[in-house]
């Protein structure tokens, strides 16, 4: 959705000067409004159908990028932040090739941890403000394998106030960004994972998906398939973004 | 002087005459991920310029941050010693926190990419200046009521180096960790 629709939208429904920092971190940024157009079609080899690019979606305040100096090239994310397991999966995939998975390509990938702080900066919540300037936690990229697929290891995100839960990521190829996005979770999940021990002192979001005004009309592709892992006691996310390159 | 709790800063630049391994690494990466960061806020390709991709756009000044952390290694591998600066006797002054800026950079002309790191101590106990060094001491040596010995160090006073945070002795006691008027965490 566009920023101005999000401000207006969010401010409207929040209306709490509070948080007036983060829904302005948490806007579509004009300039980041991607060129790709999300009607792309292209045949999946795999169903016989289409597939259609990822909704484009804000990068939020403060995204990291990485390089070989980087610290944050890495499959565990989790830098000692404790939450439940939460292993990610995610595969890209290219409109432009008839949907066929895309090796090498670079994905970023951030969210908060269970209290609703990302590293990176400092930023404020429900216990106050952190400076996370120096730390990294929650935040990796990895290079897509022959299948496709990255792989992540991290804690499942929790919330903050005006947004549901989501991790955002960006998409590289062949060091040309092709798309900005976020990825959603299943409004059940978020409830049973916020009455864990764990997460319970922040208690529930008042939010769901649908109210979301980031994602709300993005649910469709951006909504990623999470089960429950037995023998983590996590969860596992899969997830498939459709990039056009 | 009066004596005093201290943080000290060097601000080190790199630009296209970098020298040492590790000036190269940053001159060379943040170039590299400046390239591909600013893309976000260049989608029409309309900017050549570090200073014109801000001035469209004051979001954009979050890519120090974004180029920042690609060299996360490279300063992590510099073990907390300050590359260029030393005490009188040579031994490395050691560092806690760093912050990573973009001063210039241009698309389209790597030679114009010029970036600084500004390391920052951890606490000193600054006991005073001798002509143009400062006499100091790691840690919180205010209070030592045992008159115990106390290892310092001198450091000289010289350009890209500043004092970034204070407690001046006698100022009311706080708790440990709060900020005072010129005490910055």
């Amino acid at each position: 959705m566009e920023r101005k629709d999000f401000l207006r939208n969010g401010m409207g429904i929040l209306g709490l000067a509070s948080i007036v920092p983060m829904l302005n971190g948490c806007g579509k940024d004009d300039n980041t409004t991607s060129t790709d157009t999300d009607t792309t079609t292209g045949t999946d080899t795999e169903t016989g159908g289409t597939c259609t690019v990822s909704d484009t979606e804000t990068d939020g305040p403060y995204p990291l990028y990485s390089s070989r100096g980087s610290s944050i090239q890495r499959v565990d994310i989790t830098d000692g932040k404790t939450g439940l397991p939460l292993s990610i999966v995610i595969t890209v995939r290219n409109v432009k090739n008839n949907c066929a998975v895309m090796s090498n390509a670079r994905v970023d990938i951030w969210h908060c941890d269970k209290d609703g702080y990302y590293s990176g900066y400092s930023n404020t919540g429900y216990l106050g403000t952190q400076d996370n300037t120096a730390l990294v936690f929650c935040r990796g990229l990895q290079y897509s394998d022959s299948a496709g697929q990255v792989k992540f290891t991290s804690i499942y995100p929790g919330w903050y106030t005006g947004r549901v839960t989501h991790i955002h990521t960006q998409i590289y190829v062949d060091s040309s960004l092709k798309l900005t996005t976020q990825i959603a979770f299943p409004d059940a999940i978020n409830t049973a994972v916020y009455k864990t021990s764990r997460y319970s002192a922040h208690g529930q979001n008042s939010i769901t998906n649908a109210q979301d005004n980031i994602i709300m009309d993005s649910l469709d592709n951006e909504l990623a398939t999470v089960t429950a892992n037995s023998t983590t006691g996590g969860y596992d996310l899969t997830h498939t973004i459709y990039i056009s390159a | 002087m009066e004596k005093a709790l201290v943080k000290l800063s060097f601000r080190q630049i790199i630009d296209m005459h970098a020298r040492t391994s590790f000036e190269k690494d940053v001159f060379q990466e943040s170039y590299n991920e400046f390239l591909l960061q600013v893309q976000a806020y260049n989608r029409e390709q309309q900017f050549t310029t570090w200073e014109q991709v801000r001035a469209a756009n004051p979001k954009a000044g979050s890519l120090n941050y974004k180029v920042g952390f690609s060299i996360g290694l490279f300063v992590k591998g510099l073990q907390q010693q300050i590359p260029g600066l030393s005490d009188n006797l040579g031994n490395p002054v050691a560092f806690e926190a760093h912050r990573f800026e973009i001063m210039s950079a241009d698309i389209t002309n790597k030679a114009a990419h010029k970036v600084s790191i500004v390391y920052t101590t951890g606490t000193l106990t600054l006991f005073g200046a001798l002509g143009e060094y400062m006499l100091l001491a790691a840690g919180d040596q205010l209070n030592n009521p045992d008159q115990q010995e106390v290892q310092t160090f001198m450091l000289k006073l010289q350009p890209l180096l500043s004092v970034s945070a204070c407690v001046l002795q006698g100022l009311p006691q706080r708790p440990r960790g709060f900020a005072t008027p010129c005490y910055k965490q």
